[in-house]
């Protein structure tokens, strides 16, 4: 098997950068938050700073994939399911993390059965939940037909496919320009939707009148930049995934069909009919030998 | 510009009620809110311990009880000293820090010592200080000790500026 240095270089910066978390989740854990122990004027920590860092990417990437389900560019569509993957990962990371946070993580339950609406962490949580909900949806959606071909494989893998596909087989362009519908419609509610919950991340710092360099009505807007982060990060997944592939896609299943598979996401595959208003050009990243 | 003195008797007739606090609306669960007396209680069972309300608080009242004791980080004490793992009372309740439950992982405030003020005494720092400094007592009995001393005119309160009109007043 080839791999290469590079690979091996940024795998084991990766190891580290894990080890590392790893013991600072088992100091969390064991000691709670004596480490940090935040006194008066500092209550929030590292965690919540990771938090929001999280928080934004997963707005971005998801922005980033709604220009491919939505607005039909279909120039970015091999890096649309990468940035609808990348927005789940990093929600869940967000999530995990700011669970982390609280001091009564097994109390985290108590923000559905007895939400206060006047505060914004309240409203934070159920935007949340509408938004893991729909990225859920909208990524089986988009990846339900590479789901339908690799449970063919044998194995576990093919097993795993299979349970995931939810007995669905039918492939044909029919029923994956349905599904593009079906990813249209999510998608278009799924914009508002990034913008209001990364919107109520700021509101949650704006609204606190104790905190002079919070409180602005100019603090809600900050998520643009943080949405700018979240894009940059799908480009800079799609260019990693080029780098240590060697090849022209991001990794993602649906691009290792073989071509003539009628799924629009296929390389080689021509769009289906009626979908997406931009003619299918192929994405040129690796300069051309001279 | 308003006296102090006129700018209290008006907020007095109001009593507690016009108190605005920040730290409640925040809060996500509902777990902290003010009492009818006036005293600002924290519920430790609903307590998530997300210290939201400690950062709207803008008197920084509020305090997040991480776990460790006063002589975790102090040489000479290596053991941790009897006094410490005594149970606290507040709200009426028994809690015992050193089982690591609440209300370690909790955001706790002064309530006032409402555990001596049930039983008709006064806060502890009331009793104990030393050069008796502090006053306590009822805002809406314009006959007590604490109503007078709030029309005097070197009377103060922090952060007015806020619109908080908080309950603690300090005479200089």
């Amino acid at each position: 098997m080839n791999v290469r240095p590079l690979t091996v270089a940024l795998g084991a910066v990766w190891a580290l950068a894990f080890a590392a978390g790893l013991c600072g989740v088992a100091q969390r854990l064991a000691l709670g938050h004596e480490a940090a122990n935040y006194g008066s004027y500092i209550p929030w920590g590292l965690w919540v700073a990771q938090y929001i860092y999280f928080v934004g990417l997963s707005a971005g990437a998801f922005l980033l994939s709604s220009l491919v389900y939505v607005f039909g560019v279909r120039r970015l569509e091999r890096i649309g399911k990468l940035a609808l993957w990348t927005a789940l990962v990093t929600l869940l990371c967000a999530l995990l993390v700011i669970w982390l946070d609280l001091g009564h993580p097994l109390h985290f339950w108590k923000v559905y059965t007895n939400p206060q609406p006047t505060s914004m962490m309240a409203w934070m949580v159920w935007l949340y939940t509408a938004y893991f909900l729909l990225v859920l949806a909208e990524l089986w959606f988009a990846t339900r037909a590479d789901l339908v071909v690799w449970s063919n494989r044998p194995g576990l893998l093919g097993a795993l496919t299979r349970a995931l596909a939810f007995g669905t087989h039918d492939i044909s362009p029919r029923t994956l320009a349905c599904d593009r519908q079906v990813l249209r419609v999510l998608g278009t509610l799924g914009v508002p939707l990034a913008i209001a919950f990364h919107g109520g991340v700021g509101a949650l710092f704006g609204v606190v009148g104790a905190r002079p360099y919070w409180n602005s009505s100019l603090y809600p807007t900050y998520s643009v930049s943080d949405v700018g982060a979240g894009i940059r990060w799908g480009t800079a997944d799609f260019c990693g995934g080029v780098l240590l592939d060697g090849r022209t896609h991001g990794g993602v299943p649906g691009d290792r069909l073989p071509a003539g598979t009628p799924y629009p996401g296929a390389a080689g595959a021509r769009p289906a009919a009626g979908v997406g208003r931009i003619q299918h050009q192929p994405v040129r990243v690796h300069p051309s030998p001279r | 510009m308003n006296t102090p003195m006129s700018r209290d008797v008006s907020s007095r007739a109001h009593a507690w009620s016009v108190t605005v606090l920040l730290c409640v609306p925040v809060c996500p669960v509902g777990a902290t809110y003010k009492r009818p007396d006036g005293i600002v209680e924290i519920n430790c069972e609903q307590c998530i311990g997300c210290r939201y309300c400690i950062t709207a608080c803008p008197y920084a009242a509020r305090v997040f009880d991480s776990g460790d004791f006063y002589t975790f980080y102090t040489a000479h004490t290596p053991k941790l000293q009897p006094y410490e793992t005594l149970p606290t009372y507040e709200y009426g309740k028994v809690f015992n820090r050193p089982a690591g439950k609440s209300p370690v992982g909790n955001v706790r405030k002064c309530h006032f010592c409402l555990h001596r003020l049930n039983n008709g005494m006064l806060p502890e720092c009331v009793t104990s200080c030393v050069g008796v400094a502090t006053y306590f007592g009822g805002l809406n009995d314009p006959d007590s000790l604490v109503s007078e001393l709030v029309t005097k005119p070197n009377v103060h309160r922090l952060k007015e500026e806020l619109g908080t009109k908080p309950r603690v007043y300090y005479l200089l």
